[in-house]
């Protein structure tokens, strides 16, 4: 499914990641590592939002040679999301299925479930650090990608929102959906079951089987 | 210096002048590059303040605004989470916590009180006390005012509403190319208020006060050019903008032409307000043919210095020398009256630039 070829990623002189090759199979994939290890860097590598030496191919797709059509089957929500605080999730929702040409009545199906859709219409200024959290998610599932990549999906988000997180992510995987997902907080596995485990350390990504 | 004066002058006082560096910049160069000779410029603009007490309110009320500007941002960073370490300051005497405010306010309002330094000793030269006194009186009383808004800012207390900035409660749809505009519009809403005042009146003033003994579109598309350059501050702060809070949208499956056209339309909008003012100036300035050549060179030279940001890692400082830099190059080529060919050009390598490093650019830390 998701392919690295000659990846290599220098921040500065600095060699943060090196991966000659790696290929991970369709599933849930759990990205271990210590802080500082490149889980981060790598997700942002595959989500298209760093530039790297190499090439990462999806399903044969290469990020460099058809980057449009790479990233449409790609979804990434980050750690600590930022978002401009004047723009409402109206807006964000409109952004991302319009892009991702999907149906915005299915995002806001999935705010509803994460309690968040009776904000839909404010400013994200006036949003908390959990329903911006969520928020970040219910954009990664919009549009229904091969590939969702969750860095730190379990932090800030309340005990209710951690459940239907999971539901979302076993109910993709159900689809045909595969997910890289990094966490530090052990997952249950009655919740989500891996079926991958990679893990970062030495400035490179190596796969373990289960 | 102690300790606590020591952290409020690198907190505070530091980072104002680092985050406006482009509009002190730009300040500089209006008050004393462009008039020559500047000093010979400025003891007559002195004189003619001291002259009219009219001349004398205009400037009380651009000292004002300058106030109003230091006041956001220091209520801004003392009410921002990472600065709430602040808060011990509180453990001083209320008599203390006045004067680091003071200190505060007198170090940000500097470059008003340095002006104001050389009023007072022309108006005390020229035996003109009362003017001196109001000069003085006017500037302490915004001093102890200000001071007294940051104390109470730094106690977390709500403040009166004169110290806000009205806000305007507008909140339409946002389409991607607005967002830039609109985050000048919330974020940075003197530093659009005071681009904006000074490229309509750059406008104004050339519509107004030229007469062309003959038709010729140059003098009108350099100040076209000035016009559009007075927004490049703003534009490095948009880019930081969109660097910071639109990095989402790199992985976002969009086209390089689309994010183009989003480039161009974004410049678009920041520009409008221009765009209708020349027309104030048809038919004498310019035929319909060459309102699209200025449009077009303001729109290329918005677009130019935006892509230009993704080439290099700049600092504000770099940053801004380099506009200079291309705007002098582009002077000269205008002089040799290039036509449509110049805004062609220049948005063709702008695109060019743009297309070449938007997945690439990556912020060094």
């Amino acid at each position: 499914m998701l392919h690295f070829e000659n990846v290599q990623k220098e921040y500065g002189n600095f060699l943060a990641l090196d991966i000659p090759t790696l290929t991970i199979s369709k599933g849930i994939c759990w990205l271990k590592g210590e802080n500082g290890s490149g889980k981060t860097t790598l997700l942002k590598m595959v989500a298209g939002l760093h530039p790297f030496k190499g090439d990462i191919l999806l399903n044969g797709l290469s990020i460099k040679k058809q980057r449009q059509a790479y990233l449409s089957q790609v979804s990434y929500a980050e750690a600590e999301p930022l978002y401009p605080s004047f723009i409402t999730a109206e807006d964000l929702i409109k952004l991302y299925c319009q892009t991702k040409k999907s149906s915005i009545e299915a995002a806001r199906d999935m705010l509803r479930q994460f309690n968040i859709h009776d904000d839909y219409k404010k400013p994200l200024g006036a949003y908390s650090s959990g329903m911006l959290k969520k928020l970040s998610l219910v954009l990664a599932f919009t549009g229904s990608p091969q590939l969702v990549l969750l860095d730190e999906p379990f932090i800030t988000i309340d005990a209710e929102a951690l459940e239907t997180t999971c539901g979302i992510i076993m109910q993709h995987a159900a689809k045909g959906g595969s997910f890289i997902i990094t966490s530090h907080q052990p997952v249950n596995s009655g919740q989500i079951s891996f079926t991958n485990i990679l893990v970062a350390e030495n400035r490179t990504i190596s796969s373990l089987s289960i | 210096m102690n300790i606590t004066a020591s952290i409020l002058q690198r907190i505070l006082v530091n980072h104002f002048y680092k985050v406006n560096a482009g509009f002190f910049l730009f300040l500089f160069f209006v008050l004393f590059g462009i008039p020559v000779p500047a000093a010979g410029f400025h003891f007559a603009l002195i004189n003619g303040i001291l002259d009219s007490y009219v001349f004398l309110l205009l400037v009380f009320a651009a000292w004002l605004l300058y106030n109003l500007k230091c006041i956001n941002y220091i209520i801004q960073q003392l009410r921002h989470e990472r600065q709430s370490f602040l808060f011990v300051v509180n453990q001083n005497s209320p008599v203390k916590v006045m004067l680091y405010m003071l200190f505060v306010q007198a170090m940000v309002y500097l470059p008003a009180i340095a002006y104001a330094t050389a009023i007072v000793i022309i108006a005390i030269s020229r035996h003109l006390y009362l003017m001196a006194i109001l000069v003085c009186l006017f500037n302490a009383l915004i001093c102890i005012a200000s001071a007294l808004v940051y104390t109470v800012a730094l106690q977390r207390k709500q403040l009166p509403a004169l110290t806000r900035l009205p806000g305007i409660r507008w909140q339409p749809g946002k389409p991607l190319f607005s967002m830039p505009f609109f985050f000048a519009w919330h974020n940075r809403a003197q530093m659009l208020l005071v681009t904006k005042t000074f490229s309509l009146l750059l406008l104004y003033g050339f519509i107004r006060l030229y007469n062309p003994d003959h038709y010729d579109i140059r003098p009108l598309l350099l100040v076209c050019m000035l016009s559009a350059t007075a927004h490049s501050a703003l534009v490095f702060q948009v880019r930081e903008f969109e660097e910071e809070y639109l990095s989402f949208v790199r992985g976002l499956p969009i086209t390089l032409l689309k994010r183009c056209l989003n480039l161009v339309a974004s410049c678009w909008l920041f520009i409008l307000p221009e765009m209708l003012f020349l027309w104030t100036g048809y038919p004498l300035y310019f035929t319909i043919a060459d309102y699209f050549q200025l449009v077009l060179m303001m729109t290329a030279l918005l677009c130019f210095y935006h892509a230009v940001l993704l080439t290099a890692n700049f600092t504000m400082d770099s940053y801004l020398r380099t506009v200079f830099g291309i705007l002098a190059g582009l002077f000269f080529i205008v002089l040799y009256n290039p036509g449509i060919i110049l805004p062609c050009i220049l948005l063709a390598i702008s695109l060019v630039l743009y297309g070449s490093y938007y997945y690439a650019y990556e912020k060094k830390c």
